[in-house]
């Protein structure tokens, strides 16, 4: 999540090409949307009896289990030859070429007209409880959950593609309306898939990271040059880690002390591999 | 159609200023709010709180689950919060340029509004980036 916001912010500061970024999670976890409240929509019991980490994004959303998924992550200005500056648009986009990626798989995959809303039936903590519009499909069943965040002529939207789902684990960590676990989980089966729900085979993250990438190639007639993090980015994504996202105030409360909003650089780290074009 | 108000300074980052004296009274545009969608939820500074031309001062969520980081067009202390959109964060959308304002700021610099757009300025702007006839 520091690598994703230092991305960001990077780019607001210096330029540069877009940037699309792979990763995993070194255990499940849960990411909460920036909004979202610990007290009423987590099961925080839960996530600290079973050792659940939660981490707050800097995006929007509702909450995600990053668990059998891979994480990706696109930082680019708006108005680049691959972007308008319509948030719509940039979500079309980047669901292009992942829709071309679960092509390869097999899978044939859609973008949802419209939001299915989650309220009424007391699943509104979850992002994969409903579609938000331009969120993907696969027989009418959410497969891979996005959102952003935007500010200075940049955005960052990062998503989880879902390569298998379990409901149960899901719902144990979320919280439903009083009473409601069973029909939360039973309406969560129902309205979500993964890669393995529509192949009946399991796939890793790294080769599924591979075709995602192929994907964005030939969609935007491009190649991915794998770079690693420079060193401002480097060092604001260890300030941020330091911060905010190692932070309980700001990932259980969304309260921090300064950093709300860093645009200065300082000291560093490195993990996974952005490709910038 | 978006509405551009004449009486309002406007700037790239789709805020609006209404000048008064010392004071500037904030929003986003009514082109924004189009842009945006559906506002859910915002996050304001607090009262005396200090924010910085072209630093975040707030943040909106939009249905489409995007958050838009609210970049200030002026320097100085916020002295009145829109305690409305507590109530009814509609009027963002419904009323952007008048009842659907964020903040007042007692500015520390008037010559910061001289960066500002008017009406004309901001509608050209808007048309650059492809999406108001």
């Amino acid at each position: 999540m520091a690598t994703d916001e230092a991305l960001f912010r990077s780019l607001q500061e210096r330029g540069g090409p877009p940037t699309l970024r792979f990763y995993g999670w070194e255990k499940p976890a849960l990411s909460i949307g920036y909004f979202q409240s610990t007290a009423t929509e987590i099961n925080l019991h839960h996530c600290r009896r079973d050792g659940m980490d939660v981490v707050r994004r800097p995006t929007g959303g509702k909450a995600v289990l990053h668990d059998c998924e891979l994480t990706y992550a696109v930082v680019s200005r708006e108005g680049s030859p691959f972007f308008s500056g319509n948030l719509v648009e940039n979500y079309r986009a980047v669901c292009s070429c992942l829709i071309r990626a679960f092509a390869e798989l097999g899978i044939e995959v859609t973008m949802a007209r419209e939001c299915r809303h989650g309220e009424e039936r007391g699943m509104s903590a979850i992002c994969f409880a409903f579609p938000a519009p331009f969120e993907l499909l696969s027989r009418g069943r959410k497969i891979c959950g996005s959102a952003q965040v935007r500010s200075r002529g940049c955005f960052l939207q990062h998503g989880s593609i879902l390569l298998d789902f379990d409901a149960e684990k899901s719902c144990r960590f979320i919280l439903p309306s009083e009473g409601r676990q069973a029909e939360l989980c039973s309406h969560l089966s129902e309205a979500v898939t993964s890669v393995r729900g529509e192949t009946g085979e399991a796939i890793r993250p790294e080769p599924f990271s591979g075709i995602v990438q192929r994907a964005f190639e030939t969609s935007w007639n491009v190649r991915f040059a794998a770079k690693e993090l420079t060193p401002e980015e480097d060092a604001l994504k260890n300030r941020l880690l330091e911060t905010k996202y190692r932070n309980p105030a700001w990932n259980l409360d969304g309260r921090i002390q300064g950093d709300r909003f860093p645009s200065e650089p300082f000291a560093a780290f490195s993990d996974n591999l952005p490709g910038r074009i | 159609m978006p509405v551009f108000s004449d009486d309002l300074l406007y700037s790239r980052e789709h805020v609006w200023v209404r000048v008064d004296g010392d004071f500037a009274t904030i929003g986003i545009t009514d082109y924004a709010q189009e842009k945006l969608g559906e506002v859910l939820s915002v996050e304001l500074p607090e009262i005396e709180s200090e924010i910085e031309r072209d630093e975040p001062f707030g943040t909106i969520e939009s249905a489409e689950k995007s958050v838009a980081e609210l970049i200030s067009p002026v320097s100085g202390d916020v002295v009145t919060v829109n305690e409305d959109i507590d109530d009814d964060v509609g009027i963002i959308n419904s009323d952007p340029q008048d009842t659907g304002w964020l903040i007042v700021v007692e500015m520390k610099d008037l010559d910061e509004l001289d960066d500002l757009l008017d009406a004309k300025g901001y509608h050209d702007f808007v048309l650059q980036e492809g999406e108001v006839d």
